[in-house]
């Protein structure tokens, strides 16, 4: 019973904020002088025919897989404390690499899949890894050295795009890389729908779909069954308390950017293996943002970043229809957004409400002593100072809060001096 | 005698209470106008409720105050420096990044600006009571001693002419004492109120004018320094009545668990906080140390615990040099640890219990099946403990935020305990506990004391450590500077020990 | 002074008179010599590589255009973060002002522009104000919320009020602004006779490469330039000799100290993160006043290097607008001449190899090792590239700040309560 309770209460924050922003957004619908309910109307219509509705399921599913992985890959690194804004760089370059080896090598199907999987996800890790050795090795901030990074893989990708990677002829307006053969074309899932009795789709469904699926299990595994997940997450709600427990808080960091770069790697490969076959200059940028959104709506679990991404998806699908009823599409964006700040205000409120709730059952809580007066055996000067631990959901483990501190704090390092 | 100048500060009948406990009861304290006046107590006794109480940062729940005479209300500290009461906070309130001029104008600007006008008031000020300051250092480059003085040139700044001194002598290496005191004398020959706050006998006699003792939160007396000795003093301060420990057998055996030789630990600063401490702990021996809190009893068990590295020395577990094993590795060899701080060191609140009940023990079962956790196993221990130990909470999966200190102490001490250490280290292990289960941990450490495991115990309990120590060793400022027998010790002894005031005959210097 | 120098007496060793000159003096004279040392050696440089791009009065007239916007941002981040506040979201809020100069410029002329793009950044400061400072969100989340939110307000606007306006303008950009404003020059030195020019045009060794800085820094300067240059010195005053700096710098190094003392840490976070959201909007101005019109995509990521311009500058407003002005100029140099970044390399080479030496003096071992490293590659790099691909150089800001975190972290000062969330009565 109290799992069930606990989950309900879980999902309060998330579903409040969710509220509050369509509430926000129906208000500058009506601004426009448009009739929300009729962008609920057209949102929700997926079309006349049941070619049509399985087209748009297939459209919100296809969105929703790489910023599912976007999500995942963010929320493993927030899972320990820091900050990986740098996914939006990971995957661009992953995606590139990924690409282009992929097309110079040839093997037999399968194998070439996996080839190119393995691939976008070291590249991932690799660009990952940079950020967390930098702040284990000279204390450099991981937000600001990972939005840098996003810059740099960006120059890069420009440069082997345009240079050794380079597929498409001169004065060609779009740039790609080379095609990628057939044996590295993913298998769609078209033949779920005539197995489930309904119609086919005009485009095909991701058959990445399944690797998504089985990525977010394997991490879910991990971090919740396994040690290392156990030592990641204890780091990642009390630092100081895991090294008591005997966790390696420098390695930890590295090993989380490891694994959250590898993630990454895989956002770009949906798109990739199956409809572009190419990376170009369409390339779909931003996924790492909307990643970090989805993470939070999806407070770091990964049905929770499922159900996240789908909302996504679901929203940038509207896109179109919306504009057919003369309501522009950059609404869908100011949802995301509003979602977004709405979730991160939304949780802060609950996680002080628990907490409070949760303290006050404890009898004789001593005062905390601001102060700081000598503590001692008998009196209530002996009453802890409270814990800063998870405080203020900011990203930088180093000052206390899992999620805290950034440049400077808010994801800032405590390590070496400098930009913690 | 009579007084024809009103007193600088009294207070009558102060009480304080907060849930569960009375901070101060009946408190009584009359100061006269430039005079020194020590407030002495041990730790706990009440002594900073008090001053907060003082300086306006919570009001009493009876009683009056009064400032030369009249009485007073203080709703904030603000009214308080209105009043020209100042307080010198034992920890700092300092921005390291800004100068001394700056640290000291900020909130006051508008009595000097904050250019060349304060820049002078800075500097008179620095003059006239000797303070030797800089306005333009950056905070961040001086010493604690001067930064105790920047913070008493704030107070002045403000215009106090009582200042209420928390501890100032905590941090300060002998050579600043003596120039703290000399500003202290400074103060006093301008006509400023000094009243401090301390546990240090042989300083507090040295510098005090009069002194009053409070323990367990009410007055005891009050003492004139150059009539009192030490020993009456730390007799007053620790009651005469020591507990007497239990007779029991000794289970003492001759095996070593614990060997730190020569261990030194640096501090930024100069002085380290561990000094060449050699140490030997048996099976089956509770060895206490005894000492007033910030000599280093917090590095020495980070050092054991491979929390810090060392500067010097080398500690080994049973047979094993284990100076270089990381902390896992310690862990995982034999030595359960019960932190001083349980919120930052030893649980994670936001997590439910059987997870706290894997930390630390994440690599071995029953919370462990291969690489994986066993929830279901660690779920099934924790029960086990929750009942063995009496960890009132509704269950396995209730957030350990929710339970009280003391069952959050007993789960951790059952935890570390089901691991079958060979070395527990006990740091403060009752500390803000309620009595109830004060008594269930001692019973827990007395009978795996008499199971063969080496406890470490650090307290500033008296109760505690007489009752449970085999051996006790006394640490002040990094070194152990007397080991005593718990069974014959007296207060006065004991208490000297530890402010310093008694230097035992052929004890390790 | 005794003439005889016991053993007892430990004096600092006397410095030569030439050494005395170039060491001594203090902070400001150490500048002026390394400002000096630079002139020198792009001078060099230039006459080296015959690249005469790289000292020309159009790039520097062009560097100081693209700076101004990294500058006023930068100068934005100084304000919130020296208030203890991250603001990441200042691209986003620049978006803002872009979209606001564009709104109010093309009806009211570009006094208008101005109002409106501050305007609208403040808008975005006080929503990440709330956010952060009242409910105690994490800054970077908050900031990367507002840049999607920013993103998606200004398109919708522009669909909103754009498509079927008979001014003009469309889905991602405005109507043009109806008036611009006015820019000067010096009178004889920078147009009319010209007097630099013709000595720039010359191209004598050192010289020339002054008559190029002098005369691109004064040729053409629009009023927003002056005023954003001016802001420098300004904010330096503001933050560092007034009582209200003071207290607003004490809120970013330690809260809880402030709060005792009795200032208004919250309300001083409000203010400086508004007015730093007001910055980044006139940043965005500036950017609108170069193309006359809003278009989508204006701050081209503008708002990041502002950041790295800020950390590059220490959190200074004369390190920040020397990290602005670097960053201009490099983004200068590439537009003018692609050729002439490669001579950049050269200078980089030069830098470096003196960074080796120093650090190989203070026995810093593995820092010599790397920065000669880095000097040997950028000399190989110069000698045997001829064009660097725009990719790479698109990044030459972000890889400088990265290297200067990396090698400098430790006497990189930012403010000490930087991205603390600071809740009263927690600490």
């Amino acid at each position: 019973m109290n799992r069930v309770r606990g989950f309900g209460t879980s999902l309060i924050a998330p579903a409040l904020a969710i509220g509050v922003a369509l509430v926000i957004s129906a208000l500058v619908i009506l601004v426009i002088g448009q009739d929300p309910l009729t962008a609920v109307k057209v949102m929700f219509d997926f079309g006349d025919t049941p070619s049509q509705q399985t087209q748009a399921i297939v459209t919100v599913l296809n969105r929703a897989v790489p910023l599912f992985l976007a999500g995942l890959a963010v929320s493993v690194a927030f899972r320990m404390g820091l900050f990986n804004i740098g996914v939006e760089g990971q995957y661009r370059l992953a995606t590139i690499v990924a690409a282009g080896a992929g097309a110079a090598v040839a093997l037999p199907g399968p194998l070439h899949l996996v080839f190119i999987i393995v691939v976008a996800m070291l590249v991932g890790a690799l660009w990952a890894g940079i950020v967390g050795v930098l702040k284990v090795t000279r204390g450099v901030s991981e937000v600001i050295s990972s939005i840098m990074l996003n810059f740099i893989a960006a120059g890069l990708a420009s440069t082997l795009l345009t240079g050794p990677l380079r597929g498409s002829g001169e004065g060609a307006s779009i740039i790609t890389t080379r095609e990628l053969p057939e044996s590295a074309w993913f298998p769609d899932l078209n033949g779920l729908f005539t197995v489930l009795g309904l119609a086919q789709p005009r485009t095909e469904l991701f058959g990445f779909l399944v690797v998504a699926g089985l990525a977010g299990i394997v991490i879910s595994v991990l971090i919740k069954r396994t040690r290392f997940g156990f030592d990641l997450r204890a780091s990642g709600l009390s630092p100081s308390a895991a090294s008591a427990s005997g966790v390696d808080a420098r390695g930890m960091v590295v090993k989380t950017m490891l694994i959250s770069g590898a993630v990454a790697g895989l956002i770009g490969l949906p798109d990739l293996l199956g409809s572009t076959h190419s990376y170009g200059t369409e390339f779909t940028a931003g996924l790492g943002f909307l990643g970090i959104a989805v993470a939070l709506l999806g407070r770091n679990n990964p049905l929770g970043i499922a159900f996240g991404a789908l909302l996504f998806g679901f929203l940038d699908r509207a896109a179109i229809p919306l504009q057919f009823a003369d309501i522009p599409a950059s609404v869908v964006t100011i949802i995301q957004g509003t979602i977004v700040l709405a979730v991160v205000v939304a949780n802060e409120i609950a996680r002080r409400l628990v907490r409070r709730r949760a303290e006050g059952g404890a009898a004789v809580s001593a005062p905390s002593t601001g102060d700081g007066s000598t503590g001692g055996g008998l009196g209530p000067d002996g009453g802890l100072p409270p814990d800063d631990g998870p405080g203020g959901a900011g990203p930088d483990g180093g000052q206390g809060p899992a999620l805290t501190s950034a440049t400077g704090s808010a994801g800032r390092s405590d390590t070496t001096g400098g930009r913690a | 005698m009579t007084e024809s100048a009103p007193l600088a500060v009294e207070l009558r009948g102060i009480t304080k209470r907060f849930p569960g406990v009375v901070a101060n009861r009946d408190i009584e304290l009359r100061v006269a106008r430039g005079e020194v006046h020590a407030i002495v107590g041990e730790n706990g006794a009440g002594k900073s409720t008090l001053m907060k109480t003082l300086y306006g940062m919570h009001r009493p729940d009876e009683g009056q105050i009064l400032l030369d005479g009249r009485e007073v209300v203080f709703k904030s500290p603000s009214d308080a420096i209105a009043a020209g009461v100042g307080m010198v906070h034992q920890h700092f309130m300092l921005a390291d990044n800004l100068t001394v001029l700056e640290n000291v104008v900020l909130g006051a600007e508008k009595s000097h600006g904050i250019g060349e006008k304060a820049r002078r008031r800075i500097t008179e000020i620095s003059d006239s009571y000797a303070l030797g300051l800089d306005p333009d250092t950056l905070v961040e480059d001086l010493g604690v001693g001067d930064r105790q003085r920047v913070e008493i040139a704030k107070v002045l700044y403000r215009g106090a002419t009582t200042l209420i001194l928390d501890e100032p002598t905590a941090v300060l290496v002998p050579q600043e004492v003596d120039e703290l005191f000399g500003n202290l004398a400074e103060l006093k020959r301008e006509g400023l109120t000094v009243i401090f706050i301390s546990h240090k006998l042989d300083e507090v006699r040295k510098v005090a004018d009069s002194i009053t003792v409070i323990r367990r939160g009410t007055t005891v007396g009050t003492a004139d320094p150059a009539t009192t000795s030490a020993k009456q003093l730390a007799e007053m301060m620790v009651g005469a009545q020591l507990p007497t420990p239990q007779t029991r057998t000794s289970t003492v055996r001759d095996a070593s668990v614990l060997l730190m030789s020569g261990v030194t630990v640096a501090a930024p600063g100069g002085r380290p906080a561990v000094d060449d401490v050699t140490l030997r702990v048996r099976e089956g021996e509770v060895v206490g140390i005894a000492g007033v809190e910030g000599n280093g009893q917090a590095e020495l068990v980070d050092a054991i615990m491979g929390l810090r590295p060392l500067a010097a020395g080398t500690v080994e577990l049973g047979t094993d040099d284990i100076t270089r094993w990381t902390t896992r590795a310690r862990r995982e060899g034999g030595i359960g640890f019960i932190p001083e701080d349980r919120h930052r060191q030893g649980m994670l609140l936001d997590a439910p219990l059987w997870e706290n009940r894997v930390l630390g023990h994440q690599t071995r079962p029953p919370s462990v099946k291969g690489p994986f956790i066993d929830r279901r196993g660690a779920r099934a221990d924790t029960a086990r403990i929750m009942s063995e130990y009496d960890v009132r909470a509704p269950g396995p999966d209730t957030l350990a935020v929710a339970l009280s200190g003391g069952n959050q102490q007993k789960l951790i001490v059952g935890r570390e305990m089901s691991a079958a250490p060979r070395l527990l280290i006990a740091a403060h292990p009752t500390r803000g506990v309620d009595v109830g289960a004060q008594s269930v941990i001692w019973e827990l450490l007395k009978d795996a004391r008499a199971e063969g495991m080496g406890i470490v115990l650090i307290s500033a309990d008296l109760d505690e450590l007489i009752g449970l120590s085999d051996t006790l060793h006394v640490m002040l400022r990094g070194r152990l500077v007397a080991t005593l027998d718990p069974s014959s010790l007296t207060p006065e002894e004991l208490g000297g020990h530890m402010t310093g005031a008694v230097q035992a005959a052929g004890s390790p210097a | 002074m005794s003439t005889a120098v016991t053993t007892t007496e430990r004096s600092a060793p006397s410095r030569g008179p030439v050494t005395e000159l170039f060491l001594g003096g203090g902070r400001s004279r150490r500048i002026t010599w390394l400002l000096v040392g630079l002139i020198v050696l792009f001078s060099a440089v230039r006459v080296i590589s015959g690249e005469a791009a790289l000292t020309s009065s159009s790039t520097f007239s062009a560097a100081l255009l693209l700076a101004v916007p990294l500058l006023l941002v930068a100068l934005g981040g100084l304000f919130a973060e020296r208030a203890g506040v991250v603001n990441i979201g200042l691209d986003g809020m620049m978006i803002l002002g872009t979209w606001g100069a564009g709104f109010a410029g093309y009806q009211w002329g570009w006094v208008g522009a101005v109002v409106g793009g501050i305007v609208a950044g403040a808008i975005g400061g006080l929503l990440h104000a709330i956010a952060t400072v009242t409910f105690g969100v994490d800054h970077v989340v908050s900031g990367v919320a507002i840049n999607i939110l920013a993103g998606g307000i200004v398109r919708f606007l522009s669909e909103l009020l754009y498509t079927d306006n008979p001014a003009g303008g469309g889905v991602t950009q405005s109507p043009a602004l109806s008036s611009r404003p006015p820019s000067f020059s010096l009178p004889v030195l920078s147009s009319g006779p010209d007097l630099l020019g013709d000595l720039e045009s010359k191209q004598w060794f050192l010289l020339s490469d002054v008559a190029g800085l002098l005369r691109g820094l004064t040729n053409g300067v629009g009023v927003l330039t002056v005023v954003a240059v001016l802001l420098v010195p300004a904010a330096y005053l503001l933050l560092w000799r007034t009582a209200f700096g003071l207290r607003l710098r004490s809120c970013g190094e330690n809260p809880a100290a402030a709060d005792s003392l009795g200032v208004p840490v919250y309300r001083l976070k409000y203010i400086a993160v508004i007015v730093s959201g007001g910055l980044a909007g006139l940043g965005g101005v500036f950017l609108v006043f170069i193309a006359n019109i809003y278009r989508e995509g204006q701050t081209n990521g503008r708002g990041f290097i502002g950041l790295a311009a800020l950390i590059f500058g220490n959190w200074r407003p004369g390190g920040l607008a020397a990290g602005a002005g670097l960053f201009g100029f490099a983004d200068a140099l590439q537009l003018r001449s692609r050729t002439g970044v490669v001579a950049l390399l050269l200078l980089v080479a030069v830098l470096l190899a003196g960074v080796a030496v120093y650090q190989a003096t203070r026995r810093k071992a593995t820092q010599a090792i790397i920065a000669a490293a880095f000097a040997a590659a950028s000399l190989s790099g110069y000698l045997t590239i001829d064009v660097l691909p725009e990719g790479i150089v698109s990044f030459t800001p972000h890889i400088t700040t990265l290297l200067v975190l990396s090698l400098a972290s430790q006497r990189l000062r930012m403010p000490k309560a930087d991205g603390l969330v600071y809740r009263r009565g927690e600490h």
